[in-house]
């Protein structure tokens, strides 16, 4: 891949997006990482899918920064042949964001994953439930957020442990 | 309505694909299919946020031990991308080799999971016979028949002698031959062609929007392969072909993987034949600057994707894993829509989910009242005495 | 010795259980089973129902969702059962030791009676386990009841 073509990509993104986008790093040579914000992030998704071509999204990462809770939307531009990370940033008390399971169907899993172990809300999903966790797993704790150690979390398991030990 | 459940057993592997189905039937035919996973979620991604890179490595190695390598070349490769140094040449040689051949074990495998489910054990005994050949391959370059441990950040551990490369070139012949059998079987036996023809087919349409991965989209004569279109390692110097078939159905798939053999082995002379000298690894500092990468790598299932984010400590902050049969589901569950339960063996390993393990099937027919349930060898058992009885539909 | 416990120990029949392992072990234990390795001289089949079994198979660190499961499974098989750990996950957690969502070991739910190391072993290595095992089935005079 050319750099005149990773070049002309972000020229495309950011005739499409406008200030929408406040942040645009690429990274040789195939990357883009940009940032949007959560107010108008489907409509400004959508127009960027569309106008793209896009179709493959390969996962939604969720990073705890411990001021605010990050989702990265890893998408896979065919046309330009790069790979267009979008970032969000969640306020952490309360994230939530709109879902983009009907824009993107193959992000359903994605978003129920982030929800299961992050917290993050996606208002508008399908059937937001759990999808890794165990069934008896405390609601309200979510193993990849920072403040919960490694050992807080076992506990969740080893208590539970003890209890069947005594009951039988 | 309807309800038939079908836990797919705690009995598979990877991060999180151990998973279940709730199936709705209208008699034969399955109208809906519903996923749960999570029996094998071990935690994986916090806990490598407590351990250090190099101890990650055997981490994410031990994620899936079908496709070992390739999650470890993912790792290494995201890895480097935050540590900002470069493999030599020669050990990215090395890893094409091994991820390759690392390929042809795992298709082989698969192939020999599909002729059991179908009831053809003579052709699984045959594959998993040949797949022999391939580990001691892998044992001989390596050390190690499963996990291999080859991959460290910043180059490869073991080098590959004229010896080896020669004993390498010999098993090539042989398993050339026999993967042109086996796809003379998977085109001309009819028990093959009876089962996995027009089952479970993927509209090329549906496998984009599904956003399906490797084998299962090709299948669907959709052209995407991370080695071409994201190339690593040495893949961008490698020539193959990417394999395509239109048809979308079982068979389509089974005939995707045959032929992505025959590529390997090509690609695997290739690398054999044109691999530059020089060393196999370099230094790596024990920490890498703060920063964050994204590496795409074309397991043997389709598309792995690892996110790496770096706070300047030994570390990782956050360590994220996207497994191609995760990815899968969506584009299965579609699949499953329309056939009849006797297929459901056959589609479910149509996407090879590392091993289709279904261990125990609950049916639950809620309009006759019924309530049955099925281990994977019953419903396996069931569905070759219906195809008997009903011959070919 | 009765005739039950005679077949019991010329032929046990084995019921593998994934707990939530790589699947190194798991193909390592059926590569074992196929012909190359050819663990069926010594009697052994795979089963697929735990009403049937002598042995089980485990592999893999207990997860927490399949830990119930794992004692439903043991549960089931008639006695006198016995279980063989396979692969470090299966002895004491492997490198998934730690983590929020594994047991460390079958040996905290379930009593174990051979240990088979390594990760994965090598099909030889299962063998040698199953052997033991029989041997320790030789042993067990009390096997009928
Ligand atoms: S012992 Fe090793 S090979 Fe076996 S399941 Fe555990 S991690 Fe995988």
């Amino acid at each position: 891949m050319s750099k005149s073509e990773t070049l002309s990509v972000e020229d495309a993104i950011k005739r499409i997006l406008g200030d929408h986008v406040s942040t645009l790093q690429a990274v040789p040579p195939r990357y883009i990482f940009l940032e949007l914000r959560p107010e108008n992030f489907k409509y400004d998704l959508k127009r960027l899918i569309d106008e793209l071509g896009i179709w493959h999204i390969s996962t939604i990462s969720g990073v705890d920064l411990k001021d605010s809770i990050e989702l990265i939307y890893h998408l896979w531009c065919d046309r330009y042949s790069v790979g267009i990370f979008i970032r969000v940033k969640l306020p952490r008390d309360d994230p939530k964001i709109e879902s983009i399971s009907d824009i993107l169907p193959g992000a359903v899993l994605y978003e129920r994953e982030v929800y299961d172990l992050l917290g993050v809300r996606f208002l508008g999903h399908p059937a937001l439930e759990r999808l890794l966790l165990p069934e008896d797993w405390p609601d309200g704790v979510y193993p990849l957020r920072k403040d919960v150690s490694l050992e807080e979390a076992r506990k969740f398991m080893l208590g539970k442990r003890a209890k069947r030990n005594a009951d039988s | 309505m309807p309800i038939v459940e079908i836990p797919v057993g705690p009995q598979h592997p990877a991060l999180k694909e151990p998973i279940r189905f709730i199936f709705q039937l209208d008699g034969e035919i399955v109208v809906g299919a519903e996923p749960r996973l999570g029996y094998a979620h071990r935690g994986i991604e916090k806990l490598a946020e407590h351990r250090t890179y190099v101890q990650a490595l055997y981490l994410s190695e031990r994620i899936c031990g079908i496709c070992s390598v390739a999650h470890t070349t993912c790792y290494v490769e995201t890895a480097e991308r935050v540590f900002n140094v470069e493999a030599p040449p020669r050990a990215k040689y090395i890893r094409v080799i091994v991820s390759e051949l690392n390929r042809i074990h795992s298709h082989l495998l698969w192939l020999g999971i599909l002729a059991h489910e179908v009831g053809f054990d003579t052709l699984f005994m045959y594959t998993w016979r040949d797949r022999e050949m391939v580990l001691d391959l892998l044992e001989m370059i390596t050390g190690n028949r499963v996990l291999y441990a080859i991959n460290m950040i910043g180059g490869v551990r073991h080098d590959i002698t004229p010896e080896m490369a020669d004993k390498a070139r010999k098993v090539m012949d042989y398993l050339e031959e026999r993967t042109k059998y086996y796809k003379r079987v998977a085109e001309e036996d009819p028990v093959f062609n009876n089962r996995l023809a027009e089952v479970g087919i993927l509209s090329p349409s549906d496998a984009r929007r599904l956003c399906a991965v490797g084998p299962t989209i090709r299948g669907s004569g959709v052209k995407t392969d991370i080695r071409r279109d994201d190339p690593y390692s040495a893949y961008d110097e490698v020539p193959f072909n990417v394999i395509t078939y239109d048809e979308g159905d079982a068979l389509a798939k089974t005939l995707v993987r045959i032929d992505e053999i025959l590529e390997s082995i090509n690609m695997i002379r290739y690398a054999l034949d044109h691999m530059p000298g020089g060393e196999i690894s370099v230094r790596v500092p024990m920490r890498p600057p703060p920063g964050e990468a994204v590496g795409r790598v074309e397991a043997p299932r389709g598309e792995l994707f690892y996110y790496i984010k770096s706070d300047g400590t030994m570390r990782p902050y956050r360590f994220k894993v996207r497994t191609p049969t995760l990815a899968n589901i969506p584009a299965l569950c579609r699949m499953l829509e329309g056939i009849f339960v006797a297929d459901i063996p056959v589609v479910v390993a149509s996407i090879d989910p590392c091993i289709a393990c279904m261990d125990r099937v609950l049916l639950i027919d809620k309009s006759r009242g019924k309530k049955w349930v099925w281990t994977k060898e019953e419903l396996r058992r069931y569905s070759l005495k219906w195809y008997e009885e009903h011959g070919r539909r | 010795m009765g005739l039950i416990a005679w077949a019991r120990r010329s032929s046990p029949w084995l019921l593998h259980f994934n707990s939530g392992g790589c699947n190194g072990c798991d193909i390592e234990v059926v590569a074992a089973l196929c012909p190359h390795y050819d663990a069926e001289r010594f009697g052994a089949l795979l089963k697929g129902s735990p009403r049937h079994a002598d042995v089980l198979i485990v592999t893999g660190p207990i997860t927490r969702q399949v830990a119930r499961r794992l004692l439903r499974i043991y549960e089931q098989m008639p006695e006198p059962r016995f279980v063989l750990a396979v692969g470090s996950c299966a002895l004491s957690g492997g490198v998934f030791q730690e983590s929020y969502n594994v047991y460390e070991g079958v040996d905290k739910l379930i009593p174990v009676d051979v240990y088979v190391p390594g990760c994965p072993p090598r099909p030889e290595a299962i063998l040698y386990g199953i052997v033991k095992l029989l041997e320790k089935a030789r042993g067990a005079k009390n096997v009928e009841k």
